[in-house]
């Protein structure tokens, strides 16, 4: 997709975002406090944000159509912007699956934290986080077992006994 | 006086006591999640038994060195280790990348150093003056300031105007969940009784600058090829005479404002920096290189923060007004101690607030001096791979917005802005206009309502007060030049 239609993409997204704001926006309870209530904000900026929304869209498709009907094609945009990629060093696809499963560990991480507890939590983060982020998953499963306990080992050292922070023990409380 | 104030404070364990300050200081500041006002509530029960002058001092190392600690984890890692560093990770980074790490924490520290010290010496001279000028900030003038640095977004908005506006919106639209402010109306809670509080201002910027990034590794595998370590020299501070000469101009502009905005209580090192920043972009000749990399970015933002430590000085001892958390704690401190900040301290106890002065500057040659041999060690970081590195540091950063205030829903808040500043990252809309909207939002908001309260609804009010009118009448002749060059730009280009 050229840059144009991912702003095209982008600004419906927002348009789609502002209206829900600014329609939840009337639920905001009234307050007789100020001249101004709660709701004031919230429906100022989503109706902003509307705006900004609409103009990316309009601009979007006006440059896309110039740039069609100007140069040719849309092949030429698209190749221009493959070029844009390739200058800034990433030709590859975007490994969606990986960037999800970073997404679903850390949720993980996070919730099970408090119930698990911090060390064991830690040490599965950065051993799981270190295999998803490797293309070859089996090479220094040994090393990032190693890095995941004496990294986990030293934080909650410093942490806990150092800064004497608290810090979720899960089933070691 | 102040010459007394350096003998009262040159004895081997007060010396000592700042020295563990600064070290503590420069940790938590390095560390996101980890605050300057955790190390000082950390350091406070150990400062009762001491002498005043001995409490005060450990606690000024700890605020000095929190406050210069977080350019180290902006420069190198794009994360910044407090608030008061966003805007050093705009050409901090860049700087790094192109293997000019040693240059850019050598010009962070130095100008750190001077921006402290420049500030310190107008705390010193010219306080009273400075508090009467703070006095005069009510609501009106709080909300014209915070207007006039959100028209600032368009500069900071990159590429497109449009795309950095809605970044805008979405940072203050995310501030705004919560209680309202006066009121404490909950709104945009979706019934979530977990976001009645709001979103914090920490685990908010180390979602969008750290945890993005976590995710955007994921994107690709790293080939052996690409894991080549950066490149890096260090000689001395890593700058020449001639590149420290041509900061002259933007290094007292910087420190200045840095100190101005310091003295507004409430307001603080976070917009200090990036209002200097902004300034130093306005104002040069190459506008356009910013971000890329450059000195002045680095020099303005580090100027600007540790310029406002003298600033929110100035209010505390003077008027016993704190500015923010710290001071707060500052002015605690002091209080246990049994001494009262306000006019009257500077004849009551004289020769402590001169001791205070002293430490302040001993506080500040310790730091350039610790991380100037620190600076050898910190860029050591930039050999580990970032399939390596980036889960540790996340794994830091989980601790450190946990141990904020102990509940699990800032760390969640760490993965929702994560999450937001991903998607944004990938639709092309730029972090920091959001980050500068979720600031300023609050604070606008605030002050417009509440200035509306004083005025009983008259919103002319807000412009015949002199500062204010001032400043609104600049803001909008800013917004409308910002936008006549805009479209004579665009039609040029097409």
């Amino acid at each position: 997709m050229s840059s144009k239609l991912k702003d095209v993409r982008t600004g419906i997204f927002i348009l789609i975002l502002s209206v829900f704001i600014r329609f939840i926006s009337n639920n905001i309870l009234d307050s007789k406090v100020s001249e101004l209530g709660p709701d004031f904000m919230p429906k100022i900026i989503s109706i902003a944000m509307m705006i900004a929304s609409v103009i990316l869209i309009a601009n979007g498709l006006f440059s896309h159509r110039k740039l069609k009907s100007l140069n040719n094609t849309e092949e030429q945009a698209e190749s221009e912007e493959e070029n844009k990629e390739e200058l800034s060093g990433v030709s590859e696809k975007v490994n969606f699956k990986n960037v999800l499963l970073t997404m679903g560990l850390l949720f993980l991480y996070i919730s099970l934290i408090n119930i698990v507890g911090f060390i064991i939590m830690t040490i599965l983060f950065i051993v799981l986080q270190i295999m998803i982020y490797s293309e070859d998953k089996k090479a220094g499963i040994l090393r990032n077992v190693l890095i995941g306990v004496i990294v986990t080992l030293v934080i909650f050292i410093i942490f806990n006994y150092g800064f004497k922070i608290m810090i979720p023990l899960g089933i070691f409380s | 006086m102040l010459f007394s104030g350096f003998l009262a404070i040159f004895s081997l364990t007060t010396l000592s006591l700042i020295l563990v300050g600064v070290i503590l200081g420069i940790i938590f500041g390095s560390i996101p999640g980890l605050t300057t006002a955790m190390a000082i509530v950390l350091c406070l029960p150990m400062t009762f038994g001491m002498e005043p002058i001995s409490g005060m001092a450990l606690l000024i190392g700890i605020y000095i060195g929190g406050f210069s600690g977080g350019l180290i984890s902006a420069i190198l890692l794009k994360i910044p280790g407090t608030p008061a560093s966003i805007a050093t990770t705009f050409d901090g980074h860049p700087m790094a990348q192109n293997g000019k790490a040693g240059k850019a924490l050598g010009l962070g520290i130095v100008f750190s150093f001077l921006g402290g010290l420049i500030s310190i010496l107008i705390l010193i001279f010219v306080s009273p003056v400075l508090a009467d000028f703070a006095l005069q900030f009510g609501p009106y003038e709080y909300f014209a300031l915070a207007f006039f640095a959100l028209t600032m977004i368009a500069s900071v908005a990159g590429k497109s105007l449009t795309k950095g506006l809605i970044s805008g919106f979405i940072g203050m639209l995310l501030a705004m969940i919560g209680s309202a402010p006066i009121d404490g109306y909950p709104r945009l809670t979706f019934g979530l009784h977990y976001l009645d509080a709001g979103f914090e201002l920490v685990p908010a910027i180390i979602g969008l600058f750290a945890v993005s990034e976590l995710f955007k590794i994921a994107e690709h595998y790293i080939k052996p090829a690409d894991n080549k370590v950066q490149e890096y020299k260090i000689k001395g501070f890593g700058f020449s005479i001639k590149e420290f000469r041509e900061q002259t101009v933007n290094f007292f502009r910087s420190s200045i404002m840095g100190t101005g905005i310091g003295v507004l209580p409430g307001i603080g090192g976070a917009l200090a920096s990036l209002m200097a920043y902004l300034a130093a972009k306005n104002s040069s000749k190459h506008p356009e290189k910013f971000g890329t990399g450059i000195n002045e970015g680095v020099v303005a933002s580090e100027s600007a923060n540790n310029a406002a430590i003298g600033g929110a000085l100035i209010p505390l001892l003077t008027l016993g007004i704190p500015g923010d958390t710290v001071t707060a704690l500052l002015l605690g401190a002091l209080t246990i101690h049994g001494i009262t900040p306000g006019p009257l301290l500077f004849q009551t106890n004289g020769s402590l607030v001169y001791a205070i002065f002293a430490a302040l500057i001993i506080a500040n040659i310790f730091m350039v001096i610790v991380e100037f041999f620190g600076m050898r060690v910190f860029v050591k970081l930039l050999k580990i791979p970032k399939i390596l590195l980036m889960p540790v540091i996340i794994t830091i950063c989980v601790v450190g917005a946990y141990s904020l205030n102990g509940r699990i829903f800032d760390i969640v808040t760490i993965l929702i802005f994560g999450l937001i500043g991903y998607v944004m990252e990938r639709n092309d809309l730029p972090l920091s206009p959001a980050i500068l909207g979720f600031i300023l939002g609050p604070i606008t908001e605030l002050n417009l309502r509440r200035g509306l309260m004083y005025s009983n609804g008259n919103f002319l009010v807000f412009f015949t007060k002199p500062i204010s009118g001032v400043l609104l009448v600049v803001s909008i002749l800013f917004v409308f030049y910002t936008f006549f060059k805009h479209i004579r730009e665009t039609s040029k280009a097409a």
